[in-house]
């Protein structure tokens, strides 16, 4: 057992702040992240993450603090994306790149401007990679506070923005302000992937969005239990990840740790990876296919709008959730 | 200071090519986490003590393999995606190993132009030229692959291997520029400028040659400002960027307001269909150049000018079969597919002197 837990693993204060911290944000990113794998935001959802860092860096300069900066500057980045504007999946994705460009550019500024004033130069390396052991319990309560309104405001939206991603045609017809509703998601995104950056830096926060819930995609039935084995895969691999941080305190080069994010990282994409192997005693691929693609068949002949609208969103629901691709 | 402006043109040049085809593809995200994770490579190189060029290389080529060998099977965003948190994770944990290059990584990240050597010039040059030379190799296969993919599947062009190719090339020639300029700059230097040439044309090959040259002079623009003002080049590149992409939206904008609804365009014969394909991209201000010929029929329904003036035609929706490799063949042949209620109603109107001629799924114009 000692093997597995090094002493003083559960009476370390550093880690159970580890441990609460990295919980609520692998929910509210599980969560969240399962309607940005759905969307492809995926790059929104990492670049928000840098965007974010803008706002700490800039923050860090005026001397305000830093949760504020990350806050602000990610739902300021959510908002001039939105407001570019492109609905098309390319388009977004040039907007988006156009928004994380002049976020850089600024954050080169700030992080210079940062070194002339302190001569810190590690700053931008925590900034980027963060550091789980080194949060300040101050943070704890806002940071749930956040996550809480992230996750209600997806809860919110949940109905609507399953149905205006998996088809914008059938939602509009249905009434839904399908732009309405992906700008409330994406400041929700920014609120959930700010937070998670300001604590846990941009990288891991990444991989929490977008790993657990790719991964929750391919294995679970139905968007609801994506979410929860989303949240469930999140959960299991920070703690795994800051268990095995704790470890490796032991190991080689000793009486050096070896960084959170890194075992963080390296189970998300283990497990994604192993959500690809064949399942045992489940139908062969082809059947699953052809059975896809019969359904695929079946929605495209369906009769447009009214009853037909909720019972064809909800096939559409179901076909996402088994196969994202 | 010569030093600085060859290198700094070389990049321009490398990011303006690459930086078109990754806006053109839609694959942003590969370009932004390609380089970025690249820097992880580095980190890694100088912990084993070896060229760190080697281990831009190395990362750069196995993110590239890596995104177009997974992203056949799921989401390309999502690898992308996991692609970049891995590289990054592996180079956290070299950082932390190596302790002392946790320095670097500001340099890493945004660059350091002003410290470029003579010995570093030639090869940065060299690489700016291959580049240019491999992508115009491939040039048409790759313009024709990138805008209309199921046309060059249909005409045998193999869109998987030229998506490889075409993210290795971007990998190489953007990761080793990477301690000279910096992973952030050279993202900011790819998106900014071919975002804003793609707002200002709708011609691939001006658009392009746009692209360069906005690159360029947002480099040479921002070295100088950088030179007078001590602050970061990458601040100067990544604002100027947007503000093209800017310029070039409110340029779209002014020009989709004047536009005035023109007769249809003549479709090109079967014979002419591929030249047609670069020789007449739609030069209507809302197809932005993006479409070329079937999408010109696209194009009426989807201008807002037109449709504000013709209140009768509905945009078609995103499934439309003329994207469909068998709606392009009907295409070819002077027909058209149309499996939609709405769209099939209007048809006749947006294309005079079609009639239906069959209704089996798909409700078929033929064209006199």
């Amino acid at each position: 057992m000692h093997y597995l837990f090094a002493p003083g693993l559960l009476s370390s204060g550093p880690v159970r702040v580890a441990l609460l911290v990295g919980t609520v944000v692998a929910i509210t990113s599980g969560v969240t992240g399962v309607f940005t794998v759905i969307r492809g935001q995926s790059f929104a959802g990492h670049s928000l993450a840098d965007v974010a860092t803008t706002g700490g860096a800039g923050a860090f300069l005026v001397g305000v603090n830093q949760f504020w900066g990350f806050l602000a500057a990610g739902v300021a980045g959510a908002a001039l994306m939105e407001a570019i504007g492109v609905q098309r999946r390319r388009g977004r994705d040039v907007a988006t790149g156009v928004v994380l460009g002049g976020a850089l550019g600024a954050a080169a500024l700030f992080l210079y401007l940062g070194t002339q004033r302190t001569s810190v130069t590690g700053a931008s390396f925590t900034i980027l990679f963060g550091s789980m052991f080194v949060i300040s319990p101050d943070t704890v309560p806002a940071l749930i506070a956040s996550g809480v309104v992230a996750l209600l405001t997806v809860a919110v939206l949940a109905r609507v923005l399953l149905l205006s991603s998996l088809s914008p045609e059938l939602a509009a017809a249905r009434g839904v302000r399908v732009r309405l509703a992906g700008a409330a998601y994406l400041i929700a995104l920014a609120v959930s992937v700010s937070l998670s950056a300001v604590v846990i830096g941009a990288v891991l926060s990444t991989a929490l969005l977008i790993g657990p819930a790719a991964t929750a995609l391919r294995v679970a039935r139905g968007p609801a239990r994506a979410m929860a084995a989303s949240a469930a895969i999140g959960v299991a691999v920070t703690w795994l990840g800051v268990v095995l941080a704790y470890d490796s305190y032991y190991w080689p080069p000793h009486g050096h740790g070896w960084p959170v994010s890194f075992f963080v990282v390296v189970l998300v994409v283990l497990g994604y990876l192993l959500s690809y192997l064949p399942r045992p005693g489940g139908r062969p691929r082809a059947a699953r296919r052809r059975e896809a693609a019969h359904e695929a068949g079946h929605e495209a002949g369906h009769e447009a709008g009214h009853e037909a609208g909720r019972e064809a969103g909800r096939e559409a629901e179901r076909d996402a959730a088994c196969s994202p691709a | 200071m010569m030093n600085t402006w060859i290198t700094a043109s070389a990049v321009a040049v490398i990011a303006g090519v690459t930086g078109f085809f990754a806006v053109l593809r839609g694959s942003t995200f590969a370009a932004h986490a390609i380089p970025n994770g690249a820097f992880a490579g580095a980190a890694g190189a100088s912990l084993l003590g070896i060229n760190v060029i080697w281990g831009l290389a190395v990362f750069a080529v196995a993110g590239a393999l890596g995104i177009g060998a997974l992203g056949r099977r799921a989401r390309h965003d999502v690898v992308t995606a996991l692609a970049l948190v891995l590289m990054l994770g592996l180079g956290a944990l070299f950082v932390s190993v190596s302790t002392e290059y946790a320095d670097e990584t500001y340099s890493l990240l945004f660059g350091e132009v002003f410290g470029v050597s003579g010995a570093e010039v030639l090869p940065i040059a060299g690489l700016g030229i291959a580049s240019i030379a491999v992508i115009g190799a491939v040039f048409r296969r790759l313009m024709l692959a990138s805008a209309m993919p199921e046309v060059a599947d249909a005409r045998g062009v193999s869109t998987r291997s030229l998506e490889v190719y075409f993210l290795v090339v971007m990998a190489l020639a953007t990761s080793m520029t990477v301690p000279v300029v910096g992973a952030l700059l050279m993202f900011s230097l790819m998106i900014g400028p071919a975002a804003a040439a793609r707002s200002f044309t709708g011609r691939p090959g001006l658009a392009m040659a746009l692209s360069v040259a906005i690159a360029l002079v947002t480099v040479w623009a921002g070295i100088a400002l950088s030179y007078r003002t001590n602050w970061p080049l990458g601040f100067y590149v990544g604002v100027m960027g947007a503000g093209f992409f800017l310029l070039g939206r409110c340029w779209a904008a002014v020009r989709q307001r004047r536009a005035v609804a023109s007769p249809l365009p003549v479709l090109p014969n079967e014979s002419g269909y591929l030249p047609g394909l670069i020789a007449l991209p739609c030069r209507r201000p809302c197809c932005a150049g993006r479409s070329a010929v079937p999408a010109v029929l696209l194009c009426r329904p989807l201008c807002p000018a037109r449709a504000s003036a013709q209140p009768a035609a509905p945009a078609a929706p995103d499934n439309f079969p003329q994207k469909t490799a068998a709606g392009l063949l009907m295409a070819r042949r002077g027909e058209s597919s149309v499996c939609d209620d709405e769209t099939s109603d209007v048809w006749p109107q947006l294309w005079p002197g079609s009639r239906r001629t069959r209704c089996d799924g798909f409700r078929l114009h033929r064209r006199r």
